[in-house]
């Protein structure tokens, strides 16, 4: 659905790392202040907060509001696998698209170290008791493409050199060290042909963002940025071949929502908690042919200073800034955001004035994926 | 074990015979709600095939495959090795509900 009359006000994250001493409150209420303060909105002109999350226990929107006393207003809590963070974005901009808020904020936060390694498969999903964990999963994903497209698996070390070496470059990013093909080949093995560097870690932290009309916007002294499309869905069932991927029909609605071609996007937030969903998501995304994406990635394209549009995960994508499942949607965001406005310091995409999110989020092992996204963002 | 060869839990559309693998109760093709359970015939092929280092099983490396099985039923389950892309394989056992599949061959000699 179209939400001409939603734009972004402000944005903000609290900076990703492995381990916090704070509790997921804490990083929820400090991202929550940096994109008030961004949009120069104070807390009592918020009429709605909805906030996403994967693993934190319920309530968090209510647990986070209590010590700033601003409850009162509409409190919604969402969950929707990794694109949590991106749902309660969709949900607000529907708020105030409607009518039904004149400011919200969309709050996603995550304190995944406490968890351990890896995420928590639940009791009944029968392929991670064997061990086929998502890791595994796509994995196997990234096996049939190389098979499929005669393609050297080397080459999906190419979205690890790419998305770190982009991190290096962003404040808010939990890796700030860039990593070599030799570096990610020989780190240790986890599921062939993914090493350790080809996954998204966890990190702990929080994101937020504020959306109202473009008159509140302008009001307040903040440049609005434009929601041009949003369109969300959820995957098929994975018990056959996919004719039409989820991602691809996303993207070719939400093009046509906004009325532009992948061509025209300077820099894009492409979903990639493992090397091959960058690349599959590349493609379905337009911005490069069936089985030609990991090649052009590992050849250098798609990189900060590439001549060529577009630039991909400038801000590090999952792989670099490490992925606090619910918070990740709104530093996609942020990142967008701040291309599009032109303070991305250190890792700006000169002239950038079109932007995509792209989110997805799946742990239903029998479909493609539970939920997914795709935004199209202009100044 | 499954020595048929079959996957369980499946099942049919009664209207058009699209297979399924979980099942469902509403035919995805025809939209009919005529459905009957039944078993996967598991003959297919590999797609890929994944070895895997974390988690180890028993201490060891073993290997994760998707195949495309009869009635163009996609599963991803485990592999006894010697096994590759292009195998033609069947079903030799279920361990926990997940199919395993074993060579019986293809390009890679059976």
């Amino acid at each position: 659905m179209a939400a001409n009359a939603s734009v972004i006000a402000g944005v903000g994250v609290e900076p990703f790392v492995g381990r916090s001493d704070r509790s997921v409150e804490d990083l929820a209420r400090a991202a929550l202040g940096r994109a008030l303060t961004d949009a120069g909105v104070d807390l009592d002109d918020v009429d709605l907060f909805v906030f996403g999350s994967r693993f934190e226990h319920p309530s968090l929107g209510q647990r986070t509001l209590l010590p700033l006393c601003a409850t009162g207003v509409t409190i919604l809590n969402t969950e929707n696998a990794c694109a949590s963070g991106t749902s309660a974005l969709e949900i607000a901009t529907a708020y105030v698209g409607a009518g039904m808020a004149d400011v919200a904020v969309a709050v996603g936060a995550e304190h995944p170290s406490d968890l351990g390694s890896s995420i928590p498969l639940p009791a009944f999903d029968r392929l991670a008791r064997v061990g086929i964990t998502h890791p595994v999963r796509y994995a196997l994903e990234a096996a049939k493409y190389c098979a499929e497209h005669g393609v050297d698996s080397d080459t999906l070390a190419g979205v690890p050199v790419k998305n770190r070496a982009h991190a290096a470059k962003n404040p808010v990013a939990r890796f700030q060290q860039p990593v070599t093909t030799e570096e990610v080949l020989g780190s240790p093995l986890i599921a062939f042909p993914y090493t350790r560097l080809h996954c998204c870690a966890n990190a702990d932290g929080a994101g937020a963002a504020v959306i109202t009309t473009e008159a509140v916007a302008r009001d307040r002294g903040a440049e609005p940025i434009r929601i041009r499309a949003l369109v969300s869905g959820s995957g098929g069932r994975y018990d056959r071949r996919i004719e039409r991927p989820m991602v691809q029909s996303l993207a070719e609605a939400a093009y046509e929502q906004a009325g532009i071609g992948p061509e025209d996007v300077d820099v894009a937030e492409v979903y990639d908690a493992f090397a091959i969903l960058e690349v599959l998501n590349t493609e379905r995304l337009g911005f490069a042919a069936p089985g030609t994406a990991a090649s052009r990635i590992a050849a250098g394209e798609f990189t900060l200073g590439s001549a060529r549009r577009t630039v991909t995960n400038s801000g590090g994508g999952l792989i670099g800034r490490g992925h606090p499942l619910g918070a990740t949607g709104l530093a996609q965001l942020a990142e967008i955001v701040d291309q599009l406005r032109g303070r991305a310091d250190g890792h700006q995409v000169d002239g950038a004035s079109v932007g995509v999110v792209q989110t997805m989020g799946g742990n239903v092992r029998d479909l493609e994926a539970n939920a997914g996204s795709v935004m199209v963002l202009s100044r | 074990m499954s020595p048929s060869g079959v996957i369980a839990g499946g099942s049919r559309c009664s209207q058009c015979g699209e297979i399924r693998l979980p099942a469902v109760e509403r035919c995805p093709a025809c939209r009919s709600t005529e459905i009957v359970a039944c078993e996967v015939d598991g003959a297919g092929r590999i797609l890929a095939v994944s070895k895997v280092q974390t988690p180890p099983r028993d201490g060891e490396s073993w290997l994760a495959v998707m195949a495309d099985v009869a009635g163009g039923v996609r599963v991803v389950g485990l592999g006894r090795p010697p096994i590759a892309v292009g195998d033609e394989v069947m079903l030799v056992a279920d361990e926990d509900g997940v199919p395993v599949f074993a060579r019986s061959g293809g390009p890679n000699g059976g």
